[in-house]
C-alpha cells in the first residue's frame, strides 16, 4: 500500500513540519526582526529610577543634593517619584523634585537654587538630558556650574522584543485572530464568509448604541455586559440568516455573505446615522486596553481560550468532525446520516458571533463606535487562515496553524512598522506573503517539484 | 481516446522513449476508446516500443498484453506467456488459491421478507416499483444503465426524494426522509461510485469508518478516540482490511480497500438491509472474490443485500432472485436463477 504524499508519513519531525511549519516560519520572522531592531534602549519608569539610584550609589561616595528633573507624563512622574523615594532612603538629600515643559522647569530650578545654593547632581531622564536648559547647565545656573546631569544608563535589545511592542503585536492582532476561529470553520466547509468585516462595524455600533442608550458615560457594569452580549448575539443571527441563505437556497456562500456585508455594513450606517458613538463609559475599554493577569492584555486572554475551546472542538468533538466531514465531501458525509445543512449554519453562526466579538473587542479599544470599523478585516482573516494553511478547497486545515497565520501577518505588519517600511510596500509584502503561504501549501501537498522530475524522467499515460 | 491521454503518448514518444508506462489508462474511457487504445499500442509495439500495461481488467490483459506480470500484496507471484494461460489460471494467481468458480454464492437460510417496497416512484425515474427483500437474500437488480436501479436504491435510502411509495421494514412501515432515517433503520447504501458519494478521501480511514457511527462513539458530544479505535481494529480484521494505519487517507485505498472500508462503517452502524450498488465496479478480481465472500456470510447472518449490477454473469452468479429492470419499471423477476441465462435477462431489460 502506498502513501500519497508526505503528510501521514515520516517521522515525528516531518508530522510536526508538515502541520506546523508555519511555526517555524514565524519564528523566523521574530528572529529575523529581533535582529535588525537590536538598537539602544532607555528606560523609563521606576525601572529607570532603580537603575540611576544604583548607579550613583556604585559612582563612589553618594551625592549629598541631588536635584531630580523630569519630564511631563505618567512614566516620567512615576520615575521622579521612585528616585526621591529611593534616594531618601538612602540618606541622600533631594533639594527638589521638578516636572513639566522645560520652561516650568527653568522657573522651578532657578526657585530652588535660589532657596537654598548647592546642587551635586541633577538626576534625570534621557530625554530631558537633551533639553539645550541641562544640556549645559553651568550658562543657565551659574551657581551649578559644578554639578553632574546624571541619566539612568541605557541598555542594547531589539525594540521588536520590548514588552510594550509585543503587547503592540498582540493587540493589534487579537480582533483578527478571533474572527479567524469563526472563518477558519467555515473555510475547512468550503464556504468563505465576507461579512465579517461589515459585522465588526455593526457589532461595534450595536455596542455603543445599546450602552448610550443604557446610560452612555454613566452605564454600569452589566449594562455593558448585556449590550456587548447583544451585540455578539446580533452578529450570530446575522450569520444564522447568512448560513439558511446558502443551505435552504444552495446560493454559494460567496453571494450569500457578499450580500449580507452590504447588508451590515448599511445596518451599521442606519443605526448611526454614519456618526461615531463615544457616549461609553471609561471603564468599557477594560476588555480592549486592560491587562489584569501578569501583564497580558484581557483581550490576549480571551484569543487564548477562545483558541483553546475552537482546538478542542475541532479535534475532540463529533461536530468538528462533521465540519470537517462537510468541507471534504457534503455528499458522502450527507449519505452518512449526517445533518450537513445543520453544520453549515453552525459555522456561520460561529463566524458571525467571531466576528461580534471582534466587533466589542474593536470598540473597547476604541472607545467608541462607529460604522467604519473593520474595513477590509474579511481580506487579513482569509489571509490569516491561508496563511496558516486552511485549504479553501476546504476539508482540510487546523485552528492553531490560523493563530500561527495570524501571528505571522502581525509580526511582518510590526516588524515592517518598526524598520520604517513605508504603508504601500507593506501592502506589496503582504500579498507576496499571501502567495508565498499557499505556494507552500500545494507544495507540501502535492510534491510538485518531485513529480514534475519524475515526469521528466518516466513519461507514463 | 480521450485528449489528455494522446498528448501523454505524444510527450513520451516525442522525448524518445523506449518503453511507456500506462497505469490503468482505461478506467476513464469508453469502450470505443479503448479500442482506438488498444490500435495504438499496437503501433507503438510495431515500432519497437516496449509498453508496460497496468490493469485490472482481465479482457484486456488477453486482447493486448505479450506477456503478464501478476502481483499481489506488494509481492510479484509470476510472469506468465498470455498465450496459453487460461483466466482461471490467472484469477488463481491473483487471488493465490485454489478456484472452483469465480462466483463462491453460498445459498442462505432465506425467511420472511424484511424490506418491503411498494409503488416507489420518481418522477422521470422510476414507476411503481414494489419488490421485497428475504431475510438472508441477496436479490440482484439488474437493467440497462439509466434504466433507474441505482435510483431504486437511493429512494429506498431516502438520498432522494420519493414522489409516492410505502417502505416497509420487517412489516412496520418507515417514514424515510433522509439517508438519516433510513440508517436510524438498519439501512444501508453502498453507493457505486465511492470515492464522490462513499468516502470522503481526504479523511483518514478511521473518521470514515466513524462518520455515521459517532453516535457511539462519543459522550457528550466529544469523541471516545480509545473505542472508536478499538472498534475500527475489530472490522478491519474481520473484513481483511489492509490498511497501514488507521490515520491513512481514504484516497490511498485501492478500490477493493475501499469498498470493505464503506462495508465496515455501515456494518458498525448494524445496518440489517444493505444496498449494494455495483458492489465490484473498479475492483480487481482478488478483491472481488472477497467480497463475495463477504456477501456470502452477511446474508448466512441474516441480513437482507439488495444487489444492484450491471455485470450479468455476477447478477446470476450472486443472486438468489433477480428483478429486472426497463426504462423505471420492473420488467421481470427471476425467481430459478441456476437455469436462468443471460440472453433471458437481456430480453427483459430491452423489452
Amino acid at each position: 500500500m502506498t502513501l500519497e504524499g508526505p503528510t501521514r508519513s515520516g517521522g515525528a519531525v516531518g508530522r510536526f513540519m508538515s502541520n506546523y511549519g508555519m511555526l517555524a516560519v514565524l519564528v523566523l520572522l521574530c528572529a529575523f526582526f529581533s535582529w535588525v531592531t537590536v538598537q539602544e534602549q532607555q528606560r523609563s519608569g521606576t525601572d529607570a529610577a532603580a537603575v540611576l539610584a544604583r548607579d550613583l550609589e556604585g559612582a563612589g561616595p553618594l551625592p549629598a543634593r541631588v536635584l531630580i528633573v523630569a519630564g511631563t507624563g505618567e512614566e516620567d512622574a512615576r520615575f521622579a517619584d521612585a528616585l526621591a523615594q529611593r534616594l531618601s532612603a538612602k540618606g541622600v538629600e533631594v533639594a527638589g523634585k521638578v516636572q513639566g515643559e522645560p520652561r516650568d522647569v527653568r522657573k522651578a530650578i532657578q526657585e530652588i537654587v535660589d532657596a537654598s545654593g548647592r546642587i551635586d547632581v541633577v538626576a534625570t531622564t534621557r530625554q530631558c538630558a537633551d533639553w539645550p536648559l541641562l544640556g549645559d547647565l553651568g550658562a543657565a545656573f551659574p551657581s551649578l556650574a559644578d554639578a553632574r546631569v546624571r541619566v539612568p544608563a541605557s541598555y542594547t535589545w531589539p525594540t521588536f522584543l520590548n514588552t510594550e511592542n509585543l503587547r503592540n503585536v498582540a493587540s493589534q492582532i487579537v480582533v483578527i485572530a478571533v474572527i479567524a476561529i469563526g472563518m477558519t470553520m467555515v473555510i475547512i466547509t468550503g464556504g468563505i464568509d465576507l461579512s465579517v468585516g461589515s459585522l465588526v462595524a455593526l457589532s461595534a455600533v450595536v455596542v455603543a448604541w445599546l450602552i448610550r442608550r443604557m446610560g452612555g458615560e454613566a452605564a454600569t457594569g452589566p449594562a455593558m455586559v448585556l449590550a456587548s452580549v447583544g451585540a455578539v448575539l446580533a452578529c450570530g443571527a446575522v450569520g444564522a440568516f447568512s448560513g439558511l441563505v446558502i443551505t435552504v437556497f444552495r446560493i454559494p456562500p460567496f453571494i450569500a455573505t457578499l450580500a449580507m456585508m452590504q447588508v451590515a455594513s448599511g445596518l451599521a450606517f442606519l443605526i448611526t446615522q454614519g456618526q461615531s458613538i463615544y457616549q461609553i463609559p471609561d471603564s468599557f475599554v477594560w476588555l480592549g486596553r486592560g491587562a489584569d493577569l501578569l501583564g497580558i492584555p484581557n483581550a490576549v486572554l480571551l484569543m487564548v481560550v477562545l483558541y483553546a475551546a475552537a482546538y478542542v472542538l475541532m479535534s475532540r468533538t463529533v461536530l468538528g468532525r462533521y465540519i470537517y466531514a462537510v468541507g471534504g465531501n457534503a455528499e458522502a458525509t450527507r449519505l452518512s446520516g449526517i445533518r450537513v445543512r445543520g453544520v453549515i449554519v453552525f459555522v456561520y453562526v460561529v463566524s458571525g458571533l467571531a466576528a461580534g466579538l471582534g466587533g466589542v473587542v474593536t470598540a473597547s479599544q476604541l472607545k467608541s463606535g462607529a460604522p467604519s470599523y473593520g474595513l477590509m478585516y474579511e481580506l487579513y482573516v482569509i489571509a490569516a487562515v491561508v496563511v496558516g494553511g486552511t485549504s479553501l478547497a476546504g476539508g482540510e486545515g487546523k485552528i492553531l496553524g490560523t493563530l500561527i497565520g495570524a501571528l505571522i501577518i502581525a509580526v511582518i505588519w510590526n516588524g515592517m512598522n518598526l524598520t520604517g517600511v513605508e504603508g504601500y510596500t507593506q501592502k506589496v509584502v503582504l500579498g507576496l506573503v499571501i502567495l508565498t503561504a499557499v505556494l507552500l501549501d500545494m507544495l507540501k501537498k502535492r510534491s510538485w517539484p518531485w513529480r514534475l522530475l519524475r515526469r521528466q524522467a518516466r513519461p507514463a499515460a | 481516446m480521450q485528449l489528455q491521454q494522446v498528448v501523454e503518448i505524444a510527450k513520451a514518444l516525442s522525448q524518445g522513449a523506449r518503453i511507456i508506462v500506462m497505469d490503468e489508462p482505461s478506467a476513464t474511457l469508453t469502450r470505443q476508446e479503448v479500442e482506438k487504445l488498444f490500435a495504438v499500442i499496437r503501433e507503438l509495439k510495431a515500432a519497437g516500443i516496449a509498453v508496460i500495461y497496468i490493469s485490472h481488467r482481465l479482457d484486456e490483459v488477453f486482447e493486448i498484453a505479450d506477456r503478464a506480470t501478476v502481483m499481489r500484496d506488494g509481492e510479484t507471484v509470476d510472469t506468465l506467456d498470455v498465450r496459453g494461460l487460461t483466466r482461471e489460471r490467472l484469477i488463481e494467481m491473483m487471488v493465490g488459491r485454489k478456484l472452483e468458480n469465480e462466483f463462491p454464492k453460498v445459498r442462505a437460510a432465506i425467511g420472511p421478507p424484511r424490506l418491503e417496497v411498494e409503488h416507489l416512484s420518481r418522477a422521470g425515474a422510476v414507476r411503481d416499483v414494489s419488490f421485497h427483500v428475504r431475510r438472508g437474500e441477496v436479490l440482484g437488480l439488474t437493467g440497462l444503465v439509466g434504466s433507474g436501479r441505482t435510483e431504486v436504491a437511493r429512494l429506498v435510502f431516502g438520498a432522494d426524494r420519493r414522489d409516492g411509495g410505502t417502505i416497509r421494514l420487517d412489516g412496520r412501515a418507515l417514514d424515510i426522509r433522509s439517508p438519516r432515517d433510513a440508517i436510524r433503520h438498519g439501512i444501508c447504501l453502498l453507493n457505486e461510485d465511492r470515492k464522490a458519494q462513499g468516502l470522503v478521501l481526504g479523511l483518514p480511514v478511521r473518521e470514515n469508518f466513524s462518520l455515521p457511527n459517532l453516535g457511539q462513539f462519543s459522550r457528550l458530544g466529544f469523541v471516545r478516540r480509545r473505542a472508536e479505535r478499538a472498534a475500527f481494529a475489530r472490522r478491519a480484521r474481520a473484513l481483511h482490511l489492509s490498511v497501514p494505519h488507521d490515520e491513512t487517507p481514504a484516497s490511498s485505498l485501492s478500490g477493493g480497500n475501499q469498498q470493505k472500508l464503506v462495508l465496515a462503517k455501515w456494518l458498525e452502524s448494524n445496518s440489517e438491509v444493505i444496498l449494494f450498488d455495483e458492489p465490484t465496479r473498479g475492483i480487481d478480481i482478488g478483491a472481488k472474490y472477497e467480497i463475495y465472500l463477504l456477501m456470502n456470510d452477511l446474508a448466512a447472518r441474516g441480513k437482507s443485500i439488495l444487489m444492484i449490477s450491471s455485470e450479468l454473469p455476477e447478477v446470476l452468479g450472486m443472486s438468489d432472485r433477480i428483478l429486472v429492470m426497463h426504462e423505471g419499471r420492473l420488467s421481470g423477476e427471476i425467481v430459478d436463477v441456476a437455469r436462468a441465462t443471460q440472453p433471458q435477462i437481456l430480453a427483459l431489460a430491452m423489452r
